[in-house]
């Protein structure tokens, strides 16, 4: 009876876990995962998927569509625990390991999520399912939509978190282009570092898994030593990574040759890696490929590529739509636009989200006929190459974690009542972006216990959102139409940080 | 510039302030198992110290044993130090 009701949930929900499952049918004793010491092959994963989809239906009140909170490191129990959730005709809430309480909070409430999966040790990773302890959440107060299969939430241009709902379609659909674009093989060994409950991080599991590649997750980022080690001990032959990686990377890749020996190929995405450092990676990294490529949350992952063989004569350039995505940069008035005229970024395709979750007029206006306007600017070249040129909004990129100032300035502004606080970004002498937090009284003589918002900002906020350089200011800078100079601080917030690590504090 | 405890107490310090910690650190607070050090930390904490004390942190010293505390972080900036400053005549 039981297991009736699950077929009927799951071809319900056909699509991304049954191309998964295929696949584990047909490599079974390939591994999966290799993570630390141990390896966990297809067939493995796909009993731990069944296992943890049944724990789910035999809950008495198990209905589909029910969400499901997902908190666990990259490992086998994370894919387990999504593509379980899945099978079980549920929706997968990933939420990053980084998030504050109260973010956590925000997003159990607006999904009505009952379902916690989490870690009780990090070492293990061991998944244990709970029972969120508030009555007042109800599934059943928002109903989902049909083929709904992961609910991401990202930084919207508002500031407040943006649920982005994606379908089964949507996260297959990605895979596919994805694997069209790249040189991804049944034999490739990938370094799993991207965190799998970011869009990137999730295509990087979703890619592999359909693939019947192995994914490798071991190794820190804060010692890129132990990422080299971990790429020549398992054979590592391709990564992923956002520019920042890149960056804290290169010195380690220089250092160690042995770490490249069955390298293949990487992607960069995320964020812009400047021209003259994608020059430098790219020759480092030979014969290894260097892949550009460029996304969004709300077009599941990735949009564009530029193939390695043409990075060489475009540099700066993010190449072109990958096959499936509609790619182009147009006017105001809606016309594309000549080759060197700058515009705005467009998406179509069966990759592009939804819509934000509950909230239909955050949708309307980033998705209209069909398109999703990505909020970024850009130029065309002659032959269709696109090169990125910043925002229309002030969305920001910190360590590949997308941000806007007004997460933080509504913080710090509901704490301190009497402070005007305003965050703007910086840029580090060894070109990491970085934030600052400006702290304006709003009363005069008043001056802020720039110790007091420091340890807030420690409690309240997610790592990458806590400001490098805390500074109370009295006047701020004005720009001619009287509004507060954002760029002139973020040279004043350039220049404290450059004192503070020459030490003359 | 090459006494350790000097050296421990101003990375105590540095890194109470950079890592916004409620309570200040300690010279053997664990800054792996609390994660205060993290891969945001780390570029700026390398910065820091290759600029304040002068000497060069190399891919090899990046490694969790050289960071697991701000005692055992100054001994090694300690340690280089000497090394590079130049020999007694």
């Amino acid at each position: 009876m039981r297991e009736t009701k699950r077929r009927q949930q799951s071809e319900l929900n056909s699509g991304l876990t049954e191309a998964f499952m295929a696949t584990a049918r047909r490599y079974p004793s390939q591994h999966a995962f290799v993570h630390d010491h141990r390896t966990i092959t297809y067939a493995q994963l796909a009993e731990m998927t069944e296992a943890f989809a049944l724990r789910l239906t035999s809950q008495r009140d198990w209905r589909p569509r029910t969400r499901v909170a997902i908190r666990l490191p990259n490992s086998p129990e994370y894919a387990a625990a999504f593509y379980g959730t899945l099978l079980a005709g549920g929706i997968a809430v990933p939420i990053p390991m980084e998030q504050s309480t109260g973010w956590i909070e925000h997003v159990l409430e607006s999904t009505q999520t009952r379902w916690f999966v989490e870690t009780a040790n990090s070492e293990t990773s061991d998944a244990s399912l709970r029972r969120v302890d508030d009555d007042s959440l109800d599934a059943s107060r928002i109903e989902a939509p049909n083929n709904l299969a992961a609910i991401f939430f990202t930084s919207g241009s508002s500031g407040s978190p943006k649920g982005v709902m994606l379908s089964h379609r949507n996260l297959l659909a990605n895979a596919q282009s994805i694997c069209a674009s790249l040189p991804l093989q049944q034999t490739d060994r990938a370094l799993a570092l991207l965190p799998f409950c970011h869009a990137y991080g999730n295509s990087v599991l979703q890619t592999h898994l359909l693939t019947g590649a192995t994914l490798v997750v071991a190794g820190s980022a804060t010692f890129p030593a132990t990422l080299t080690e971990a790429m020549q001990r398992h054979a590592v032959t391709s990564f992923a990574g956002v520019p920042d990686l890149y960056r804290l990377l290169l010195p380690a890749f220089r250092a160690s040759a042995a770490a490249r020996t069955h390298l293949r190929y990487t992607t960069v995405a995320g964020g812009a890696l400047r021209p003259e450092i994608t020059r430098e990676c790219a020759e480092l990294l030979r014969p290894a490929e260097l892949f550009v490529m460029y996304g969004q949350t709300e077009a599941t992952a990735r949009l564009s590529c530029l193939p390695a063989s043409q990075l060489a004569t475009h540099y700066g350039s993010i190449g072109r739509g990958i096959p499936g995505v509609t790619l182009e940069v147009v006017h105001e008035s809606g016309r594309r636009v000549l080759p060197g005229e700058l515009g705005q970024i467009r998406a179509s395709g069966e990759n592009v989200m939804l819509g934000y979750w509950n909230d239909p007029e955050a949708t309307s206006r980033i998705l209209h006929d069909g398109w999703l306007q990505t909020g970024d600017l850009a130029t065309v070249d002659d032959e269709g190459f696109i090169y990125p040129k910043g925002r229309t909004s002030q969305l920001l990129k910190i360590g590949g974690y997308r941000l806007h100032p007004a997460e933080i300035e509504t913080v710090i502004a509901r704490e301190f009542p009497t402070i005007e606080p305003v965050v703007v970004p910086f840029e580090t002498a060894d070109h990491f972006t970085r934030l600052a937090l400006f702290l304006l009284p709003l009363r005069p003589g008043l001056t802020p216990d720039t110790d007091k918002v420091r340890s807030c900002c420690r409690r309240l906020l997610a790592r990458h959102q806590r400001p490098d350089v805390i500074t109370f200011l009295v006047t701020p800078p004005l720009t001619a139409s009287l509004k507060i100079d954002r760029l002139r601080l973020s040279e004043l917030a350039a220049e404290t940080a450059e004192r503070r690590l020459a030490g003359q504090t | 510039m090459t006494d350790p405890a000097t050296i421990t107490a101003e990375l105590t310090a540095y890194l109470t302030e950079a890592s916004c910690s409620d309570t200040p650190l300690m010279a053997d607070t664990d800054l792996l198992a609390t994660g205060l050090v993290d891969s945001l930390m780390m570029t700026d904490l390398v910065h820091h110290v290759e600029s304040r004390y002068g000497v060069r942190l190399d891919a090899e010293d990046l490694r969790p044993k050289n960071f697991r505390t701000p005692r055992v972080l100054a001994e090694l900036v300690a340690q280089k130090s000497r090394l590079a400053a130049p020999a007694p005549r």
